[in-house]
């Protein structure tokens, strides 16, 4: 009893259910022999793993679908002892180097290299090459990139390589330009509205319209979510409802209250409070963007016109800057700090104008 | 200055008298020594002879065993006619001495009339005291050093005493010659001495020969003119030194050449001893002794140092040296009574050194000491004590279990020891501590060094107002030994200071003292005086009082001041606070570029953005303490939960496509859920299916725990805690019964080979070899029970898709690896 959103994914690239022109193009250029380096990209929960995994199918076989996990170790120039897993079959494998950190370049050059250094023996019944496919390709340091660029050109005859990344701003343009772009967007709501309702019906159950469509919004376009929060829904109340409660995380509900906290209060002492929920949210590994993002629209509902400009506008800078620096407490609070300056000061201004 | 070495004068002849009460030694003006000799004679017979003896030596090699009966016969003897000598000499001594003691009385009446009575009672009674026991005791002393000490040879050279420069009597400690020496050297010694007896006393030289009485005559007698001070001194120490030219000059040849009859010794006896030669030897040319010296590979040396082995005193030796011998053995008689030993405590367990000498020294003598616990215990009714500086900076890599060897010291001692160190915290300290009683020893206040102080001050005639003392006190953050060099350093042109020359001078002087981060951090927001007067750059030096950690400081703190000027004004304060943060994050974007690109430059911008900046703005009254940055706490937690996310995606990875973050976000919210629903719904009647959806995502019971703790949230209640103990029991019961398999290794010790292994395996076999396997296995009884449940588990998951078929062939291999090291090594085998 694996989870739905499990259960029912797609493994052929005919059968996806939406940006079916792109699945045909991609099948087209399986068959069309020459294959290049793929840089797949999307928001998270957009289907990115499973169309690539769709695509190796295609390429390969139920075969790929064999999956094992293996340890590889690396020792670093400094002699510092690596270890990493991967998800390989007899025909791809797929890492995820930023696993490592800050060595993630000995990763790329020695796991490539070892996997591109030995062809295929049988190339009479199957492609006469390798895939890497490596994830989260944005969080690969500048060096490892670079190293990427170099070992793309080199091994083209026995290895592709799939990138796989939520954004390509962070990738270099020399890795952009070696690579096919492929984007995976988020579904739209009603797509996602309709695989709710494709699954719920595989599963026996019917799912209201109202219903699905809070789904698809509540989970931001992102399916893996919107599955997710529909099962959970089904194990709270069956038969479904239109109007009934979606449940949330928990770390959205905090987020959510750690915002209202702000609106309500502008007080160095709240700010303190704010400052430990912050470090709850980031302990947690909720990414400080994400935190960032949930606090803006949290508080811009609570603003008027002209103060959501200036609030946006400073978000806009603190965010930047947390991309930028180090310790991600500081650029929030930071935000924080200001939000409530911003605040505290239209307020009593317009206690003023009252007056 | 001559004014104050005056008065020092004046001072000093007073302190010493009482000094020599309390010490019982016998300083530079050792009148009391004098009075010594009339109780002494018989002990002393014994120093003389330690003092003859140790000349022999050089003068004569070994000589035959036979020569030996001969020697004892004679030694009697010899001492006698020495004896009477000396006795002559110390009659004429004696009595100038006395009248300098009485001189010296008057004197101190005219100065002061209480300390007069004092001391009179004093010199009485330490007359009798000395009389009785100092003299006394330096012979039998020596009498103890020569008997207790036993073996003869062994340590030649610069074998100090306790106290570096004393060789002479070291030798004579440590050379336990035998009988025969001590009749050639008399052989040598013996005419030299008549003749000098009759000398002596016209012409005030000092004795011939170094016998400790006369040695300490000679220095009373030298010592006396100086403490004459109140009749210029200078011009008695004047008339003196001539004196002692014009005997230089005039002085007789030796007087008995050639009456003895030169030994013949072994060759090289004399080896890497060094000789100083001082005065007229009677039988022996100059030339001649030192020649015979150096025939024996011996060393001559013009004067008096460390690295003296021997001085041969002849009759009108040099004053200087006899002084320098004097002082130095002074120094060792005072140590041996008053035992204030300074070891440097690491060198001395260190078994090689040389100093390993001066530590066998030391115990021997601590007989004394009764330091061992067999020694006899204090004999003569004095207390001692054994004093260990900067034991902190023992139990380096040079002195291996130097703690541990104090500490069996310290079990077994009979004297106190005293372990001194700076750092009492330190970790070290932590074994010596359960030891010692522990006295912590504060930095004196202001006022108490004040005081100090200007007693000092007065004495010395310096002129200091208080204002300035309070000045340079401060400057030297209350350190005495600072303060005293820094008033002796500015009063030596002038013997006053203003206060205006003292804050400039103290200024520049100011001891450059660490603060720790939490007063840093203080001084970065407090207002008020103590910060005033920061220029710029004492701000930001502030910062580099550790730059690592001065930005968490600030951070943690900047909240709780109360800056000045917001003046309460809550819309101001909030304005501020979003400018310190922001100057913060620009201190932070600061560190980011100095950490990644290794742009140290930048340390100076991220003080201003980071300290400075915060400082001014925030600059007001900090009410509470400063707190530890809690950002390094949350900051491994966060590593913590990164790393069960890591762990958990990788267990998942064969079900799960998403990266760790949203794994995070996304499935373990509900994983929770479905985890615990089944359980808090139905009890034991759910265990089945939890265990069925951990089976299914690969998850061990280990990361069921994880799941839970990282999904927990302050505002979620913890669904394991509704669940009632027997749920619970039946949950981990049915977990632990049944084996499950994972695609990946789960011990942690041998993980990574096992992994491969399995790998290997995997690859080799292929569907076909199944067989194979299973038949192997068949003669492994602890394997088999893993393969059997690799078997029933296809079954049981019947409706699997390809994927987790093929997961499933993968986790059989892999099992052999989890379920024990048979498994493992088999798998190995087959690779």
């Amino acid at each position: 009893m694996s989870l739905w959103v499990d259960k029912h994914r797609p493994n052929l690239l005919n059968k996806l259910d939406y940006h079916k022109d792109q699945a045909t193009h991609l099948k087209k250029l399986v068959h069309g022999g020459d294959f290049p380096h793929l840089l797949v990209y999307g928001p998270s929960g957009a289907g990115k793993k499973t169309r690539i995994m769709c695509l190796l199918r295609e390429l390969y076989g139920s075969g790929v679908e064999k999956l094992r996990i293996e340890q590889h170790h690396f020792t670093t120039p400094s002699n510092k002892k690596l270890e990493i897993s991967t998800i390989s079959s007899n025909y791809h494998i797929e890492v995820n180097p930023s696993d490592v950190g800050n060595n993630d370049r000995v990763v790329i050059q020695e796991l490539i290299k070892n996997v591109a250094q030995v062809n295929q023996l049988e190339t009479s019944c199957q492609k006469d090459f390798k895939v890497v496919v490596l994830t989260e390709v944005d969080r690969l340091t500048k060096d490892a990139q670079h190293a990427l660029r170099r070992t793309m050109e080199k091994y083209m005859a026995t290895c592709r390589i799939i990138l796989c990344c939520n954004s390509t701003s962070k990738v270099i343009p020399a890795i952009q330009s070696r690579c096919l772009g492929v984007r995976v967007a988020a579904p739209a709501v009603e797509e996602i509205c309709k695989i709710l309702q494709n699954v719920c019906k595989k599963e026996g159950l019917t799912l209201p319209t109202e219903l699905a469509e809070r789904i698809a919004k509540k989970s931001n376009r992102n399916l893996r979510r919107a599955l997710l929060t529909c099962e959970a829904c089904k194990v709270q109340q069956y038969p479904f409802s239109g109007d009934q409660d979606i449940t949330e995380p928990d770390w959205e509900l905090y987020l959510r209250e750690t915002a209202a906290l702000i609106v309500q209060q502008q007080t160095p002492k709240r700010l303190l409070e704010v400052r430990g929920r912050l470090y709850e949210l980031l302990t947690h590994c909720i990414p400080p963007d994400i935190i960032m993002k949930g606090l803006v629209q949290e508080l811009i509902s609570n603003c008027d016109g002209e103060l959501k400009i200036e609030v946006v506008q400073s978000a806009a800078y603190y965010e930047h800057r947390l991309q930028m620096g180090q310790k991600a407490i500081y650029h929030l609070e930071a935000f924080v700090a200001k939000f409530m300056a911003i605040y505290k000061r239209f307020l009593e201004d317009g206690i003023a104008d009252l007056f | 200055m001559p004014r104050r070495r005056k008065s020092s004068d004046e001072d000093k002849p007073r302190k010493n008298t009482i000094e020599s009460f309390f010490k019982k030694s016998v300083p530079k003006k050792s009148r009391a020594i004098i009075d010594s000799d009339e109780d002494d004679e018989k002990p002393k017979q014994k120093s003389i002879d330690n003092y003859f003896k140790t000349p022999s030596p050089k003068k004569k090699s070994r000589s035959e065993p036979n020569n030996n009966s001969h020697s004892e016969k004679l030694t009697p003897v010899s001492a006698v006619d020495f004896f009477g000598s000396s006795s002559v000499s110390r009659k004429n001594k004696t009595v100038p001495a006395k009248r300098k003691i009485e001189e010296i009385n008057t004197e101190l009446h005219d100065d002061d009339d209480f300390e007069k009575t004092l001391l009179q009672l004093d010199v009485q009674s330490k007359k009798k005291v000395i009389g009785n026991s100092l003299a006394s005791k330096v012979s039998s002393k020596m009498k103890h050093i020569i008997e207790d000490t036993p073996e003869p040879k062994e340590k030649k050279p610069r074998l100090q005493v306790v106290v570096p420069d004393t060789p002479e009597l070291k030798k004579t400690h440590s050379k336990k010659t035998p009988d025969k020496k001590l009749y050639k050297m008399e052989l040598v010694k013996s005419p030299s001495k008549t003749p000098l007896s009759q000398n002596l006393s016209p012409k005030k030289t000092p004795e011939v020969q170094s016998t400790p009485d006369t040695i300490k005559k000679d220095s009373s007698k030298k010592i006396s003119p100086s403490s004459n001070s109140s009749t210029s001194p200078q011009d008695e120490t004047q008339v003196k030194r001539g004196a002692s030219y014009r005997s230089y000059l005039h002085r007789e040849g030796p007087k008995a050449l050639g009456s003895k009859e030169i030994p013949e010794g072994a060759d090289n006896c004399l080896d890497g001893l060094v000789f100083v030669i001082t005065g007229v030897l009677e039988s022996l040319e100059r030339d001649e002794a030192k020649s015979l010296i150096e025939k024996y590979s011996g060393k001559v040396s013009g004067s008096l140092s460390k690295k003296t082995d021997y001085i041969v005193i002849g009759r009108d030796c040099g004053e200087s040296k006899l002084q320098k011998v004097i002082s130095t053995m002074d120094v060792l008689y005072q140590s041996l009574y008053n035992i204030h030993v300074y070891i440097n405590s690491f060198t001395i367990f260190r078994p090689t050194s040389p100093l390993k000498e001066e530590s066998k020294m030391y115990t021997t003598s601590s007989s004394d000491l009764s330091l061992c616990p067999n020694a006899k215990s204090s004999s003569h009714g004095r207390k001692h004590c054994l004093v260990m500086d900067e034991v902190d900076g023992m139990a380096g890599n040079e002195d291996r279990g130097g703690l541990q060897a104090l500490v069996q010291l310290i079990k077994t001692t009979k004297i106190p020891i005293i372990c001194m160190c700076n750092d009492r915290n330190h970790q070290k300290m932590r074994t010596l501590s359960n030891y010692c009683f522990d006295l912590r020893f504060q930095k004196p206040r202001l006022e108490q060094i004040k005081a100090a102080m200007m007693t000092m001050a007065f004495k010395e005639g310096l002129k200091i107002p208080a204002p300035a003392l309070n000045e340079i006190i401060q400057s030297s953050n209350h350190d005495i030994r600072q303060v005293i060099h820094n008033i002796s350093m500015w009063t030596s042109g002038d013997k006053t200071i203003s206060y205006e020359q003292a804050k400039k001078d103290s200024q520049s002087a100011k001891k450059d003292l660490k603060i720790g981060p939490f007063d840093v951090c203080r001084k970065v927001f407090v207002g008020g005086e103590e910060t005033a007067g920061m220029t710029l750059n004492d701000k930001s030096d502030l910062f580099f009082h550790d730059y690592s950690f001065a930005p968490l400081f600030v951070h943690e703190n900047y909240p709780h001041v109360f800056p000045y000027s917001a003046s309460g004004n809550p819309k101001r304060h909030l304005s501020l606070l979003a400018r310190t943060a922001d100057s913060i994050c620009d201190g932070d974007l600061a560190d980011r570029r100095i950490r990644s690109e290794q742009m140290w430059s930048l340390l100076p911008t991220q003080a201003i953005y980071a300290s400075v900046l915060p400082g001014e703005f925030m600059r007001g009254s900090f009410p509470q303490m400063v707190n530890f940055p809690s950002w390094l706490g949350k900051n491994s937690s966060q590593n913590k939960t990164e790393r069960i996310l890591q762990e958990l995606r990788t267990h998942m990875r064969l079900k799960v496509s998403a990266e760790k973050r949203s794994l995070n976000m996304d499935y373990l919210p509900y994983l929770r859920h479905g985890l615990t629903e089944p359980l808090v719904k139905r009890d034991t009647q759910g265990v089945p299916d939890v265990i069925r959806l951990m089976d299914e995502y690969d998850i061990i019971k280990e990361d069921f725990d994880n799941i839970l703790e990282v999904t927990k949230w302050p505002n979620s209640k913890d669904p394991m805690s509704s669940l009632t103990p027997s749920t619970k029991a039946a949950f981990t019961r049915s977990y632990n019964k049944e084996v499950h398999l994972t695609p990946y290794s789960t011990g942690v010790a041998v993980k990574k080979r096992r992994g491969a292994a399995a790998v290997v395996d995997e690859e080799m076999m292929g569907d076909g070899e199944e067989a194979v396997q299973d038949s192997e296995e068949d003669t492994d009884n602890i394997d088999i029970d893993t393969m059997i449940k690799v078997k029933k588990k296809p079954t049981s998951k019947a409706k699997t898709t390809g994927r987790s078929k093929a997961s499933k062939d993968e986790s059989a291999s892999g099992s052999k690896g989890k379920g024990n090291g048979k498994g493992k090594g088999r798998g190995k085998v087959k690779s």
